[in-house]
């Protein structure tokens, strides 16, 4: 084969071997657990073989050999003449590794630099001896009939042995037709021969019979006995005698046939689907295709909003326009999707390491370990597959080392000694979502302050102020450990640094969720693909022109009121769970001019985006939705503006910019902002939420946990008969509901309801009823009424006002429901 | 991208144009600031209407945004601020002359197209050293009375 077309299949090399290792790495850990599964020492038997045929071929000859010694071990171990210890299963693992270590060799062209003599040494010792390795090598693969097994099955369950027995005569051996003969009438002295291999013509008459036999027979003699037979006939150089078990025999006839040489059978065990190889530059057109689809898509929904809102005297070709708009989005969609799936694989390609990871790190650190993982069926980008990797395994053995505690710990707490890691994988809202979690320590926020101190990352004052929440942040920085002592595995505090830098490079989100003493979970979040140019994304405004933020880095969109707002530093912050957030008024950054005056409401929107392990909120104008956008660079000579990562096409045809949001979270997210005082006020404050509307000159307030809905003024049908305040009832989505007239329960003068005004539902015992008010202005959160107010209710002189609030500097009176409709007749009305 | 009609009758142009410009220099030319500025064909990939700008903050001044073109992300240059002049009122005439430079499409702004025309040999001057600023110009050609700069486009996109 010439050097190019080697180049040519390194790349379905390197497949293949990924894929035979993983089922050695997988097969092996099943194989300590259940060393006497036939089915289990075929398939690594199967996959050493594989590994070692391709090396051939592909001309890696030390790889060939190395994986030639393996393949011995579990040959003797499919004869049964190898016991499985855990001391063999370490060697086979770093046999395993030695094998990775080739394969990445190969890569770097590096291959000649492996050391392999250690490793073959290693395994050499547990080869029984050495004339019998070299004779199990030689030996042919064997298949039988379906009606063989069955008459070997039929033996066994007659008290009978059945024995696989293979025979070598020696190479000088003289008359080789004529020993085979006699061993074969040895045998059948003592049992039953069911078959041969090679015929008894072939060894009984060819001139070019190697000496090699092989029998299966039946036979109620003794292993020993037999064994002493053969060896009494002279130049008999190897003999080895196999009781072949019922579920060898019973074993489905795949597995059978899935003898070593056969190459087409060592994919029994994986799903075979048919598959092409395709170039992904092909696939990335077609994606680029799909995104001028989505684009055109989205232009098509807007000019069908547009004619919805006219006045339509077409209606039959509109209503064409929206069937086809709606079919062509829906298959857009779904091209969408298949051209995304085109990319993506299973994690469990990845997962699949975890095991043996798990393995070996809870061996090291002496700990005994219970893992589960879930959704290993989870389909990612190949890419992601691969960025993703490094994070997981330090978080699995940071969790093994650090998070799980000793047994004797985890006793004295009461805990399973056992300890649980649980790795699960899933998708959500068009991300991925990975979570590592276990029921170990926890994070000790008073720990990772006194480390951070101690590395001059913090000083003393600034962790005082610290939240906890903060705090567990700071492991994510560089040099901090909580651990007591370094071990191999982990302690040395790179490791979440790294973490948070793979994560930040495929444009991830972590999170982390500790209790000490229950248990630590990180929670990742990924795009589900790098390279796609389509990608969800949340439309704001900032003043007149609209942004995009792209969805995955987009937590949540909350409000905070301007008093709520804090100044730290020349930073604006706000506290949002907890936490202190940095406030980015984009506008200015982006040098936006406000076209209207200042924002007159009392609140923000705020977007909430994060990026890796920082969070900021965007103050923004106006939040218009998500929509799928198309991701379009700004070209070479626009360069890279600050916070604008790129731009799309909006459905009027109008460019809209990308907020870079990376950019504004490392550069705002990063200045540590910390304001206990402020946290404390505002967690202090109990909010209430109010509904506030208008009866007559006042404004008065409702808590709006006591409102179920506010609805327009339909229909009112009156009642005869009716207590006064009752103005009638209505019907409410097929419930019928009575309505007090507010003006008449607050004796104000009677008006006609007018188009402001609304019928605000309230719950009372178990009822609906309507509040007839004159217009509803706002729902606030305000601090919880405090008792001051609750004083002036005498002064006020009413039972129905419960307190009195300042709402940015208008006077809310707040009612109390229950006295309003407490003393309404109502059983008329049910 | 897919190929327009616009697009296709725009190639056949060109194959057309380049045809001409080796007889002698096609060149369009259009007014800033009420001066005639030229540009030659072959740089030309053509000529849109004014759409809506999108401008993008933090970039060098003289982009003035960036326009759709047919799905494709164009920077939006504006002469009269790459050339300090001040800045007119939006008129119907405006048009974006969407020019190649460096393989990268990008439009300038100008205030009417006025004609296409090719000069005369004769009729072209290499650059006098006068005092406009840089050498924006290629050279100068002499069209009924008047002298229009052919410019040099790479000098007056990236200027430093």
């Amino acid at each position: 084969m010439s050097e190019y077309d080697l180049s040519a299949y390194l790349s379905v090399f390197l497949d293949e071997a990924d894929e035979q290792i993983q089922i050695l790495d997988k097969e092996i850990l099943k194989l300590e657990k259940d060393p006497f599964n036939v089915k289990i020492v075929q398939s690594i038997f199967r996959a050493a073989h594989t590994l070692k045929g391709s090396s051939a071929s592909m001309g890696y000859e030390k790889l060939k050999q190395f994986t030639h010694h393996l393949e011995n071990v579990f040959e003797h171990i499919r004869q049964q003449d190898l016991t499985v210890t855990t001391e063999l299963v370490n060697v086979l693992f770093e046999s395993v590794d030695l094998i990775k270590q080739m394969k990445t060799a190969i890569v770097d062209n590096q291959l000649d630099a492996i050391d392999t003599t250690r490793g073959i040494s290693a395994l050499e010792k547990f080869m029984p001896n050495a004339t019998n390795k070299k004779a199990a090598n030689l030996k042919k693969p064997f298949e039988l009939e379906q009606y063989q097994k069955d008459i070997l099955l039929e033996g066994l369950k007659n008290d009978y042995y059945s024995y696989e027995i293979n025979v070598r005569l020696s190479d000088d051996a003289a008359m080789k037709n004529v020993r085979a003969f006699m061993v074969y009438s040895a045998l059948s002295e003592k049992g039953e021969i069911i078959v041969t291999n090679p015929t008894v013509e072939t060894m009984e008459q060819d001139e070019t019979f190697d000496g090699r036999m092989q029998f299966d027979i039946l036979s109620k003699t003794e292993k020993d006995v037999l064994e002493q037979a053969i060896k009494n006939i002279s130049d008999v150089s190897f003999t080895s005698i196999d009781l072949l078990t019922e579920d060898f025999l019973a074993a489905p006839k795949k597995l059978e046939e899935a003898a070593p040489n056969d190459d087409a059978a060592l994919h029994t065990q994986l799903k075979v689907t048919p598959t092409i190889r395709v170039d992904v530059e092909k696939l990335d057109h077609l994606m680029g295709l799909v995104g001028e689809l989505v684009i055109n898509q989205t232009r098509l929904v807007d000019v069908r909003g547009r004619f919805s809102e006219k006045d339509i005297r077409h209606e039959r070709e509109f209503d064409v326009l929206n069937e086809v708009t709606n079919q062509l989005s829906l298959v857009i969609s779904e091209l969408q999707d298949g051209m995304t799936q085109t990319r993506m694989l299973p994690i469990e390609q990845l997962f699949n390491r975890f095991p043996r990871l798990i393995r070996d790190t809870s061996m090291k650190a002496n700990k005994e370990i219970d893992f589960e993982m879930i959704g290993e069926e989870t389909e990612l980008d190949r890419i992601l597959i691969e960025e993703i990797s490094d994070p997981l395994i330090h978080l699995l053995r940071n969790a093994i080392d650090h998070g799980i505690e000793d047994q004797e710990t985890r006793e004295k707490s009461g805990k399973p000694a056992k300890g649980k890691v649980t790795l699960c994988a899933a998708h959500e809202e068009k991300q991925v979502v990975i979570r590592i979690q276990d029921d170990g320590g926890g994070i000790d926020p008073e720990k990772v302050k006194r480390a951070s101190i101690q590395k001059g990352l913090i000083t003393e004052a600034e962790a005082k102020k610290m939240t906890d929440r903060e705090a567990m942040f700071l492991i994510f920085k560089s040099g901090i450990s909580t651990a007591k002592q370094i071990t191999d595995i982990s302690g040395r505090g790179v490791g979440m640094d790294i973490v948070k830098s793979h994560i930040e490079k495929i444009n991830g989100v972590i999170d982390i969720d500790s209790i000490v003493g229950k248990g630590t979970t990180f929670t990742i979040k990924l795009p589900l693909t790098l390279t796609l140019s389509i990608i969800s994304a949340l439309l704001i405004k900032l003043s007149n022109r609209t942004f995009a933020i792209p969805l995955i880095n987009v937590l949540e969109i909350i409000r905070i009121h301007k008093n709520d707002i804090q100044k730290v530093k020349d930073q604006e912050v706000g506290v949002v769970r907890g936490r202190v957030l940095p406030l980015i008024r984009m506008k200015e950054h982006l040098g936006i001019e406000d076209s209207k005056a200042p924002n007159p409401k009392n609140r923000e929107f705020v977007v909430v985006v994060g990026f890796a392990d920082k969070r900021v909120g965007i103050i923004v104008d106006k939040t218009l939705g998500n929509q799928e956008i198309v991701t379009k660079s700004l070209g070479s000579y626009i360069g890279t503006p600050p916070f604008i990562s790129g731009a799309t096409i909006m459905g009027d045809a109008n460019v809209a910019l990308i907020l870079d949001v990376a950019l504004v979270v490392t550069k705002f997210g990063s200045e540590m902002i910390d304001l206990p005082h402020l946290i404390q006020q505002s967690e202090a404050k109990q909010m209430d939420q109010l509904v506030t509307f208008k009866v007559g000159q006042e404004e008065y307030g409702l808590d709006i946990e006591r409102t179920k809905d506010i609805v327009p003024v339909s229909s009112i049908t009156r009642i005869v008969d009716a207590p006064p305040e009752i103005l009638g009832i209505i019907n409410l989505r097929g419930n019928t509901l009575p309505v007090v007239d507010l003006r008449k329960r607050l004796k104000l003068e009677v008006t006609p309801y007018t188009k402001k005004s609304r019928i605000i539902v309230v719950e009372y015992e178990q009822r609906d009823i309507g509040l007839l008010v004159d217009e509803v202005k706002q729902v606030v959160k305000v601090d919880r009424f405090d008792e001051t107010a609750e004083v002036q209710k005498e002064a006020n002189g009413s039972q129905l006002v419960k307190a009195i609030q300042q709402v940015d500097d208008r006077t809310v009176l707040i009612l109390d429901c229950d006295e309003i409709v407490s003393t309404i007749e109502f059983h008329n009305f049910y | 991208m897919f190929l327009t009609k616009d697009k296709i009758q725009l190639f056949e142009s060109r194959v057309f144009l380049e045809h001409l410009n080796q007889l002698g220099m096609q060149s369009v030319v259009f007014s800033i600031d009420h001066q005639m500025y030229s540009v030659l064909i072959e740089q030309i990939v053509e000529i849109v209407r004014v759409p809506i700008i999108t401008s993008v903050p933090g970039i060098d001044p003289i982009i003035e945004g960036v326009i759709n073109l047919r799905g494709n992300i164009i920077p939006v240059v504006n002469l009269h601020r790459r050339f300090q002049l001040p800045i007119p009122e939006k008129h119907k005439k405006n048009r974006i002359v969407i020019v190649d430079v460096n393989g990268e499409n990008i439009g300038l702004i100008v205030e009417e197209v006025k004609m296409v025309t090719t000069f005369d040999e004769e009729d072209i001057e290499p650059p006098h050293h006068q005092a406009i600023d840089e050498d924006v110009f290629t050279s100068f050609a002499k069209y009924e009375g008047q002298v229009i700069g052919v410019l040099n486009l790479h000098k007056v996109l990236y200027h430093a």
